[in-house]
């Protein structure tokens, strides 16, 4: 069976045209997110390493430049009508800031009650009352406190489970979470973690987490990749990609992450091209070789071409010439 | 580098019997609506030695940045600090007239703000917002002084002087930062206030820009105060740490002892809650919330803030008040009738 969603050697590029500089936002990545058996995969990476772009390339929200987007081996560009609502169904998105993502002059109903009308998922107007009811108390929502009321009288916990209601309604197969713990506070952070665990665990939802924070992806997610400037650095099980990464800068990456253990100090002797000298952030246009060379304490002759994904265990790659010798 | 995270023992015993560099005594904040009083900070106390390293840590509402704000004067309207002494170098800070204050900061209390792209000029050079300040207190030289001043500021906060030329937005995040810490020290205060300095900064930037902060900060001796939600940071970064919750500072003492035994049952939910690549204590996936919401501070609940959130409540704790209290010496207080002898339940 054809994964659900797949992209193939995509690369997407922003800006050009004539006079425009173009930015290459994400550089022939490939991924596939399968709903025979749910799963968690982390995308992780700082800011400008693309993985906001693969969420809207999942989401089909924009066109790769080149390669393909595909939905259950299908393209994305090219579905017809019946497969395109299949493929707005299936997958769902839970967005950044629980904030924002309201209309404030509408009660949280209107947000609710819009995806059922559009999507038909209830013969009437009492169908509808019912299916969302019981979709909030699923979400741990009471829907007498949350029904009828505006966003601003619900609290950042509550709207973002909200949002988690909405995506549920549909009975999706993917639910792409884009940094949806980042804006709230700490004690909050663990319960929607927690939620996102729950729907892969008693609804079987797959769910593509993405985040710029290692040690969420680590707590609840069965892959990751990792992502830098556009390219994958490292992919594979979650567990020994943390325990033993492989890639310099996911080395960079682990070791720089602050222990709440005062007796684990930060890393020692951990090797970084200063980032006073390196840290231009602007991916640099046209750049041929490897994206994190120029602060790779291991850089050679040999990065100055872009290297490809090295397989180096059962379901681990990484894009390191470092591990040429030893893939498989 | 990272060997100077933490000032070592022996140095912080030196210095406690020193005059505390910073000493702050029943603080009070409070913003004057239309609704009624809102204390955003709520009889807040606590001293550092010359060189320590105190962190502050809660919940947004908490009351950590207004703290911050209210030592270096910059409440607005219709804020209002309202009570309390704030004493750097024996001068109340609080006392001081707007003008005085004026010159305190910068040269007594400095502040690293929390988003550098918003607190430069963008419109400025580097070098010229750092000279801004040194002249506004008095300074002068000549060009070829002032040159030397800044290189030399640059410098110690890991940037090359001809940064100096540079406007804001030719600079990458992270050395936007490092700037606004070159700006900060300029005049060696005693006291540095860095309020979420690395927030907006990925974890390998973050890290060394908080070592650059550590060991200028060693090297002047000047107390600091860390305002962050990240516990892990604090943990690498400060030697004690005060947890604030709905305005209040509910438990206060030195990092190691807090975090090994933390006292109260906010400090210990917040630490349980705390995603991790190496917990032994629990297995990877198991977090655990902290349920309900932080209170609103308009309508505060009877009693402690906390009570209709915490697991270890009892029939007293919607109806007294809990004090900052004294618990196992060495410096730990913790606001928690569990703790208080005379409320504590016969069973607990």
């Amino acid at each position: 069976m054809p994964a659900l969603v797949e992209l193939l050697d995509v690369t997407k590029v922003y800006g050009g045209g004539w006079f425009g500089r173009s930015t290459v936002a994400l550089n022939e990545l490939s991924l596939a997110v399968h709903d025979d058996i749910p799963q968690i995969t982390s995308l992780v990476g700082e800011s400008g390493s693309g993985k906001t772009t693969v969420a809207k390339l999942l989401l089909g929200l924009i066109p790769p430049t080149s390669g393909l987007a595909l939905y259950r081996g299908n393209d994305l560009a090219k579905l017809d009508r019946q497969k395109r609502r299949e493929f707005r169904r299936d997958v769902q998105v839970i967005f950044q800031d629980p904030f924002e993502v309201y209309n404030p002059f509408y009660k949280v109903d209107h947000a609710l009650h819009l995806p059922v009308r559009k999507a038909r998922l209830a013969p009437n107007k009492e169908a509808a009352v019912e299916l969302i009811e019981t979709t909030l108390q699923r979400v741990g929502l009471n829907p007498r406190d949350t029904l009828g009321r505006y966003p601003h009288q619900l609290s950042g916990g509550q709207r973002q489970r909200v949002m988690v209601a909405r995506a549920l309604l549909m009975n999706p197969k993917l639910i792409v979470a884009d940094e949806p713990v980042s804006m709230v506070d700490a004690s909050l952070r663990a319960t929607i973690l927690e939620n996102l665990s729950q729907l892969k665990r008693e609804f079987g939802i797959s769910i593509v987490y993405i985040t710029h924070d290692l040690t969420t992806a680590y707590e609840i997610s069965d892959r990751i990749v990792v992502l830098y400037r556009g390219t994958v650095a490292e992919v594979g099980d979650v567990v020994p990609i943390v325990r033993e990464p492989q890639h310099p800068y996911t080395r960079l990456l682990i070791g720089s992450i602050p222990s709440p253990d005062p007796d684990t100090k930060w890393q020692q002797g951990l090797e970084v091209v200063s980032e006073s000298v390196s840290d231009v952030s602007a991916p640099q246009v046209g750049l041929d070789g490897c994206h994190f060379a120029p602060r790779c304490p291991h850089a050679m002759e040999e990065c100055n071409s872009a290297p490809p994904l090295f397989k180096t265990g059962e379901d681990r790659a990484v894009s390191c010439y470092l591990y040429k010798a030893e893939s498989q | 580098m990272s060997a100077t995270m933490t000032p070592d023992a022996e140095s912080v015993a030196s210095v406690a019997a020193d005059e505390p560099a910073l000493q702050v005594k029943h603080l009070r904040v409070s913003y004057f609506t239309s609704a009624g009083e809102v204390k955003a900070v709520d009889d807040v106390s606590f001293s550092l030695s010359p060189g320590a390293r105190l962190g502050l840590v809660g919940e947004s509402g908490s009351g950590k940045s207004t703290t911050a704000l209210a030592l270096m004067r910059l409440i607005k309207e219709p804020g209002k600090i309202v009570g309390g002494s704030a004493t750097v170098d024996g001068v109340d800070l609080l006392g001081l007239e707007s003008e005085e204050m004026r010159t305190a900061r910068l040269s007594r209390i400095a502040m690293v703000p929390q988003g550098a792209m918003n607190s430069l000029n963008p419109v400025a050079k580097v070098k010229n917002q750092i000279i801004d300040g040194l002249r506004d207190h008095g300074e002068s030289m000549s060009a070829r002084g002032w040159r030397e001043r800044v290189a030399s500021l640059l410098g110690k906060v890991g940037l090359d002087p001809s940064v100096g030329d540079m406007y804001p937005h030719e600079l990458s995040g992270g050395m936007k930062q490092r700037a606004t810490i070159a700006i900060a020290i300029s005049m060696e205060p005693k006291v540095i206030i860095a309020d979420e300095p690395t927030s907006a900064l990925d974890v390998v930037v973050q890290r060394q820009i908080m070592e650059t902060l550590a060991q200028i900060q060693q090297d002047m001796r000047a107390a600091i105060v860390l305002i962050g939600h990240d516990i892990g940071l604090m943990a690498q970064f400060v030697d004690q740490l005060g947890v604030m919750y709905a305005g209040r500072m509910v438990e206060f003492g030195p990092l190691r002892q807090l975090l090994s035994d933390p006292k109260h049952p906010y400090t210990k939910m917040m630490i349980d809650s705390l995603p991790s690549l190496e917990r032994a204590d629990r297995p990877r996936g198991a977090l655990r919330g902290i349920p309900g919401t932080a209170p609103s501070l308009y309508d505060l609940p009877a009693g402690c803030s906390f009570h209709p959130r915490c697991a270890e409540r009892f029939d007293m704790c919607d109806q007294r008040d809990p004090r900052l209290t004294n618990v196992n010496g060495g410096g730990r207080r913790v606001a928690c009738l569990l703790y208080e002898p005379d409320h504590k339940p016969e069973d607990a």
